[in-house]
């Protein structure tokens, strides 16, 4: 694969110049956590997926979790009163798009993966918050965590099919 | 944030000088939204805003609790913007309409 043997001959691209059709295309950012530096980031990402001609859906629903992904890091890994960097990596496969990124700030909580889905929020209950590592998790497939060194990484794929709300995982359920 | 809301009928139609209600601006937006005049409902024009993220729409939850008994009203989302509310479900708790318009012939 011309893909593998370029991985292997050194970094990849990253210019965003190579999108020809069936080009494989990949794209990388790195920024400091703060609010208005997550829009930028957002806009920079946005416009790179829609420069690739992802699927509306996709490019909607990549807006939605990378936006949460980059809120908790700022909430929660760095915590309100700080600020750090992020890396983030898009790389477009034929139906997917891969997506890794990685903070210095705290370890996650443990049931950062297996965590409350879309189904167990309770409309009625008018809850303010809770959202968004359930989006995350009913948006995306793959989801792994790895953390090394002091630094979390975070990888998931978005695929080019619509997402379907999970059911809620069953009390005792984690593997 | 800037919100500019005039009266129609019997609603209070606000629009907000934003494009998006996300984590940036989410306490901005329910500091806004708090002593709005009257005391009908109130349409919320989303028309311009092209996206909510979860902050954004725990604050829009918290501006419907603190406005009750005035019924807060959401018309004009746009695409992604409805995404979010359906996807969560809140959809279900708001009255939700495709226009202004609609929104304040329902609210009055």
């Amino acid at each position: 694969m011309r893909a593998e043997a370029r991985q292997m001959r050194g970094p990849v691209d990253d210019s965003g110049a190579d999108n020809a059709a069936g080009a494989e295309r990949f794209f990388a950012l790195q920024f400091t956590t703060g609010p208005m530096q997550v829009r930028a980031a957002l806009e920079e990402l946005m416009a790179c997926l829609a420069a690739w001609a992802m699927p509306g859906d996709l490019i909607e629903a990549a807006e939605i979790v990378m936006a949460e992904v980059f809120n908790n890091i700022e909430e929660h890994a760095y915590g309100a009163k700080n600020s750090g960097p992020i890396w983030v990596s898009f790389l477009a496969l034929a139906r997917k798009l891969v997506v890794t990124v990685s903070d210095q700030g705290q370890a996650p909580p443990e049931d950062l993966i297996r965590g409350k889905c879309l189904a167990d929020i309770v409309p009625e209950a008018l809850p303010e918050g809770g959202f968004g590592w359930a989006l995350i998790r009913d948006l995306v497939h793959d989801l792994r965590i790895f953390r090394r060194d002091g630094v979390t990484h975070l990888s998931f794929t978005l695929t080019f099919v619509p997402e379907r709300i999970r059911p809620p995982y069953s009390k005792g359920g984690k593997k | 944030m800037r919100l500019i809301h005039q009266l129609e009928r019997n609603c209070l139609v606000v629009t907000l000088e934003a494009s998006r209600i996300d984590a940036a601006v989410a306490l901005a937006f329910k500091e806004a939204m708090r002593g709005l005049p009257g005391d009908g409902a109130v349409v919320l024009d989303l028309t311009r805003i092209t996206f909510v993220d979860s902050s954004g729409l725990g604050a829009i939850v918290a501006v419907m609790k603190a406005l009750a008994p005035r019924r807060l009203h959401l018309a004009g989302l746009t695409p992604t913007v409805e995404r979010v509310f359906r996807l969560t479900r809140m959809d279900s708790v708001f009255p939700i309409h495709v226009s202004v318009e609609a929104g304040i012939s329902d609210a009055s």
